[in-house]
């Protein structure tokens, strides 16, 4: 990928860069925005005449936001999930992965059926919730961990990754001794660094986002995520909940809190990235043919 | 081959043992369902229970209940609405209740927006209710179902705080019955919460005075001032920015212009008895037509917010502190923190204040509709092994009139002080150091939630008019409130039936007005309105809606 | 084709004939290491997905809390009926297909399109910036999302009708207009999720063997060739399967952001099957009513994806299962 010595080639180059310029703003507005918004003065905020770059200053916003004694159990609760929750799922969805995607593997038709099936159709929350309770899971760290364990996208992602590794690479390993669970460890692992970074990526941010299993299943104050205390914030201010509690004027400090809790509850995660961006380079399959 | 089969039989055998465990509690489910019928024939005049004749001179429901502090109920709620504060976190409101009920709370909360989807799943799922659920939804389902406690016995025998507060609103107790006649859930009352801290017309009087116009009266003086607002730059920027009149909560909000044609189109939702108790659909009335093409006038020429059916409260507040509009719909208390930001922000004779409603082109004086009576759906788990506590601790902190002026006024000493036996606010609620609103002050300590409570117009009042501006317009107004129309719990049939037709009308009904203000359909389409609001009929919604509002009457 | 996964695999078990039961056998004692690694994941979707399926028993009852899903009586298809009884049905089924339809046609091929652009960039530094930047929208929630879409495109004085002003237009009043609802919805949603979505491509483009372009460079082959040749092959079976996964979709919408965008002006577009139920669910618990409309939309996207599946394993050899 080295050609890009004639003219047309520079063109491309320029024309490729000046688009993910625009790219890189329409993106970052509104984490800016977000941003302006919750450091702003509170009456600026309210006229929304914050478009860009705050407008004043004020941090009354996030002392409202850290002034709840309970954000701090709820943030360790939240990094729990999301590492404890990220590792179960990534082992349980590449050991699932590896074998459906074995072309020759007699169970890959129907045990794909059987998970795919579970996409289109489940029991619903009522069910569920009755298994979680029989199983003594209903308010344990446990429900959060051990409900979401595998995603099917996540599956049929993988294994479709796994497709592309040469068959051969399986083959000469057999010849040489290795059973399939041992072709795994040391020959497929290897080679997989960008799915499994990709898998990391989503299941930690669907750890870290998710509120609803919390919701239902964690009634215990200290036991849940900070999510539900966003969602406390960000959807009593939309006025969908209006309806159930008339009579209710917002100061503006509340009126911006839901800003200052958007930026405390999503910058740690928008780390995460970064770090896992260089298994994204080629180069994995380097020479993988040779093996 | 073999491993195979043993796979299935294993997961066969795993699917007997799980619907074993399920016919399990459903048996455990069964013979309750039969208690609650039981009870319901032991008790054939429940109507008289709660009647206030029967009160004796000693106190049915002395506090403390418990004195040992032996029992703690869980209690599930929609948590506190001030966010900062969580229910969980022993709030000081709370503090005081435990001290003078003697009875320890362990809280159980779920955001409020998303209670109703947390606690169905629980209550269809039957797993870990708990003692009492202070919900903000109907719960009719599962009373029906008999998994809720019956409360008339108990009603009767401790029901000392509710009788008094049903000797002033007879209604009330009619409102939470069955319609057999049984009583499963507590409602606290809100209608005073109008009385007290008005809903209506709030307009810019310093544009009004520098326009030098009047308060406007009609809706053709309305029609004027609005003209004026926009035409004669009263926020002094030489741009014609203005948006004379604002809203917020979309198209529906408008529906209360209905109020000065007579309508009752917004709180009642346009179902309401004419004078001979016939209930009437008033959108199928010619005088709707008749609001419709005023709004729909005031759109044209520029006057509401052509953004009305999206606006948000965000947007409201924005477009009014930013000085762009001079007029809304909103509750009284708003003025307070309008007029104060848009001191601060440089406009010095900024005030809103409330005015009143206004009075329709046919002679019509107009009016303000209530809330509806009832608020609050409070239970008791059948399966509580407390019930008695439960249901003396629900009939203190619901209807006792020490615990509803904690509810609303706070703690004494830290939100109010007692002057010439006169509860006073003090500046920690109106001159809040963090800049909260006084609700926002009284709910970050834990009062003011969004259950059950008999609310008082005496102490709401304190709370909510706060200055003398705010005093004289909430009286200017008193004349002008009439109540909702109230309906008795509907029967399983009336249930279905009705719910699924309105969602319908509403939807059809809504998207229509709405088009029709905006100018996207024309106003000689309302024949073809009315028409198809009969079709999908109705005659049979109208129907069911007088015999429950029938039963009601009956039953007061 | 370069890849060599995509040629039939030729084991012995497929090549000689013998009774389906002895072939079983003689697999499951070939795999026997492949299937042990599958049996945690089986059993878990049997016990937390098979074993609450009897839940979708309730569309079919008129179920009763307190009686539970074995004793609830029997209402056959009473539900299923009262849905397409409302004069809403084919406008709420026809809003949700054209909605998911439309996301697919433009929602789909744009991470595709941005992942083959970031691919092309030579600095490192600026294509890790980009990524990292692209994706952070996808943690904005939706209600901020939905906040900004209104305010910058109020006719009164967002940004959006500013400008068209300014150029000699009319004002639109975008929220409150038909025609626009879909392109908001959908736009919008591209905007918070395409550079989330180009992470799963970018993965795919990283798995392709760099021998492969350098073969096609000593063939002569120019950028675009490669583009066509190498990279778009590599990242085909992906492109497949995502496509396939999103057609399952078709018939779900969820209704948070169509709740924060929608108003009654707009309902002939904007008013979808979850829209609506949650309005009828804002009056009381209707589970069996909700089954019936989950258990619908499931149906349909099976039935899509089913199709879909065989006729891709027909057309590209790639397929779900």
């Amino acid at each position: 990928m080295v050609h890009s010595n004639t003219f047309s080639g520079k063109l491309a180059d320029a024309a490729i860069n000046v688009f993910m310029v625009f790219v890189i703003i329409i993106c970052l507005y509104p984490l800016v925005f977000v941003f302006s918004m919750s450091i702003s003065d509170p009456l600026a905020a309210a006229a929304q005449e914050v478009w860009l770059l705050p407008k004043g200053f004020s941090l009354n916003a996030y002392k409202l936001v850290f002034e709840n004694p309970d954000i701090w159990t709820s943030y360790l609760n939240t990094i729990w999930y999301t590492v404890g929750g990220t590792a179960f799922n990534v082992i349980m969805t590449i050991s699932l992965a590896y074998p459906l995607s074995r072309r020759n593997f007699f169970l890959r038709g129907p045990v794909t059926f059987l998970i795919v099936f579970t996409m289109l159709f489940s029991g619903g929350l009522i069910p569920t919730f009755i298994l979680v309770n029989d199983l003594g899971l209903y308010n344990t760290r446990w429900a959060l961990i051990i409900l979401g364990a595998i995603g099917v996208w996540y599956v049929i992602i993988a294994r479709t990754y796994f497709t592309t590794i040469p068959e051969s690479l399986i083959e000469s390993a057999k010849l040489d001794g290795a059973n399939d669970i041992r072709i795994f460890w040391t020959v497929i692992i290897p080679l997989s660094k960008p799915i499994i970074a990709v898998l990391v990526l989503f299941y930690a941010v669907g750890h870290w986002n998710s509120y609803f299993s919390a919701l239902i299943y964690l009634p215990d104050k200290n036991l849940q995520p900070l999510q539900l205390y966003l969602v406390k914030v960000l959807v009593e201010n939309t006025g969908l909940a209006d309806s159930i509690m008339p009579s209710e004027e917002k100061s503006l400090a509340i009126m911006q809190i839901k800003y200052a809790i958007i930026m405390v509850a999503t910058l740690p995660i928008l780390f995460v990235y970064p770090f896992l961006q260089k298994y994204f380079v080629k180069g994995v399959m380097i020479g993988a043919i040779k093996g | 081959m073999t491993k195979r089969t043993n796979g299935s039989a294993k997961i066969v055998s795993a699917l007997i043992v799980a619907s074993l465990a399920m016919t399990g509690c459903q048996s455990s489910g069964g013979p309750a369902t039969n208690n609650s019928n039981q009870g319901a024939a032991e008790s054939p005049k429940p109507s008289t229970s709660g009647s206030p004749g029967t009160a004796s001179t000693s106190p049915k429901n002395p506090m403390p209940i418990v004195t040992d502090g032996s029992v703690t109920l869980t209690v599930a709620a929609p948590d506190n609405p001030f966010a900062a504060a969580s229910l969980t976190q022993n709030l000081p409101v709370w503090q005081e209740i435990e001290k003078a009920t003697g009875v320890k709370i362990k809280w159980d909360v779920v955001p409020g927006s998303q209670f109703q989807t947390a606690m169905q799943t629980r209550l269809a799922s039957g797993k870990n209710l708990p003692d009492i659920i202070l919900s903000n939804f109907d719960l009719y389902k599962y009373s029906k179902d008999g998994l809720l406690l019956q409360l008339d016995d108990l009603m009767a025998k401790y029901g000392e705080n509710a009788a008094k507060i049903f000797e002033t609103k007879p209604l009330l107790p009619a409102l939470m019955k069955t319609p057999e006649g049984n009583t499963f859930h507590l409602s606290g009352t809100r209608d005073e919460e109008v009385a007290a801290g008005p809903y209506g017309w709030l307009i810019r009087k310093d544009w009004l005075d520098k326009l030098s116009l009047p308060e406007p009266v009609t809706v053709d003086d309305w029609y004027n001032v609005l003209k004026a607002f926009k035409e004669k730059d009263p926020n002094g920027n030489n741009k014609a920015d203005e948006i004379p009149m604002t809203n917020y909560n979309g198209v529906t909000q408008l529906y209360n212009w209905g109020n000065a044609w007579g309508l009752h189109l917004r709180a009642s939702d346009g179902f309401y008895p004419d004078a001979k108790g016939k209930i009437q659909y008033e959108w199928l009335d010619p005088r709707a037509k008749e609001m419709v093409a005023f709004l729909n006038k005031l759109v044209k020429d520029g006057l509401l917010d052509m953004e009305f059916a999206v606006n948000k409260k965000d947007q409201m507040t924005s477009k009014i502190i930013r000085s762009l509009s001079g007029a809304t719909i909103a509750w009284q208390e708003s003025n307070t923190l309008w007029t104060n930001k848009l001191r601060e922000a440089g406009q010095a004779d900024a005030q809103w204040v409330m005015t009143t409603p206004p009075a329709g082109p046919n002679g019509y004086k107009g009016h303000i509709e209530k809330s509806g009576l009832s608020n609050g759906y409070s239970v008791i788990n059948r399966d509580s092994k407390n019930a008695e506590v439960a249901f003396r601790w629900l009939d203190y902190v619901i209807y006792s009139e020490e615990n509803t002026k904690r509810m609303t006024l706070g703690i004494e000493g830290k939100t109010y002080v007692m002057k010439d036996g006169q509860p006073q606010m003090t500046d920690f609620v109106t001159k809040n150091p963090d800049g909260l609103g006084a609700v926002e002050v009284i709910r970050s300590l834990g009062g003011w939630q969004t259950f059950s409570q008999a609310s008082r117009v005496e102490y709401i009042s304190k709370l909510k008019l706060t200055d003398e501006v705010l005093t004289e317009r909430a009286k200017l107004v008193q004349s002008y409130l009439v109540p909702t129309a109230e309906f008795a719990m509907p029967t399983e049939d009336e249930y279905s039936n009705i719910n699924r037709k309105l969602t319908d009308i509403t939807t059809y009904k809504d998207e229509m007005i709405a088009k029709f203000i905006l100018g996207q359909e024309p106003m000689d389409k309302w024949d073809t309105f009315t028409k198809q609001i009969k079709a999908i009929g109705i005659d049979e919604v109208i129907q069911i809606r007088q015999s429950q509002y029938d039963r009601l009457m009956s039953e007061k | 084709m370069p890849n060599p996964p995509l040629s039939p695999p030729i084991g012995p078990a497929q090549t000689r004939r013998g009774t389906a039961l002895h072939t079983l056998k003689k697999n499951a004692i070939r795999d026997k290491f492949l299937v042990l690694m599958v049996m945690p994941a089986v059993i878990y979707f049997i016990v937390f997905h098979y074993l609450p399926m009897y839940g979708i028993l309730m569309a079919f009852q008129d179920f009763s809390p307190s009686r539970g899903i074995w004793n609830s009586p029997w209402v056959g298809l009473k539900w299923f009926e009262e849905f397409f009884n409302s004069i809403y049905s084919f406008r709420l089924i026809k809003n949700v297909l054209l909605l998911n339809f439309y996301s697919l046609l433009w929602g789909f091929p744009i991470p595709i399109i941005f992942a083959l652009l970031l691919n092309e960039i030579r600095r490192n530094t600026f294509k890790r910036v980009v990524q990292t930047v692209s994706y952070m929208p996808h943690f904005i929630s939706v209600v901020v999302i939905a906040g900004m879409t209104i305010t910058f495109l109020s006719p009164n004085d967002g940004i959006v009708n500013v400008v068209i002003e300014k150029l000699g237009f009319q004002k639109i009043n975008f929220l409150s207009e038909v025609d626009w609802f879909r392109t908001i919805y959908i736009s919008t949603d591209i905007w918070a999720g395409f550079g989330y979505s180009s992470i799963l491509y970018l993965a795919a483009l990283a798995g392709i063997d760099p021998q492969l372009y350098e073969a096609a460079r000593i063939d002569g082959a120019s950028r675009f060739r490669q583009l066509i040749h190498v990279t778009l092959p590599g990242i085909a079976p992906t492109i497949i399967i995502l496509l396939l996964l999103s057609l399952g979709r078709m018939m779900s919408v969820g209704f948070e952001k169509i709740i924060l965008l929608y108003n009654p002006s707009t309902y002939e577009v904007s008013d979808v099957i979850s829209s609506y139920v949650y309005r009828i669910g804002l009056v009381g618990g209707e589970f069996s009513f909700a089954a019936a409309v989950d258990f619908m939309n499931a149906t349909i996207n099976f039935v899509l994806i089913v199709s879909f599946n065989w006729l891709s394993r027909k057309l590209t050899q790639t397929s779900l299962w």
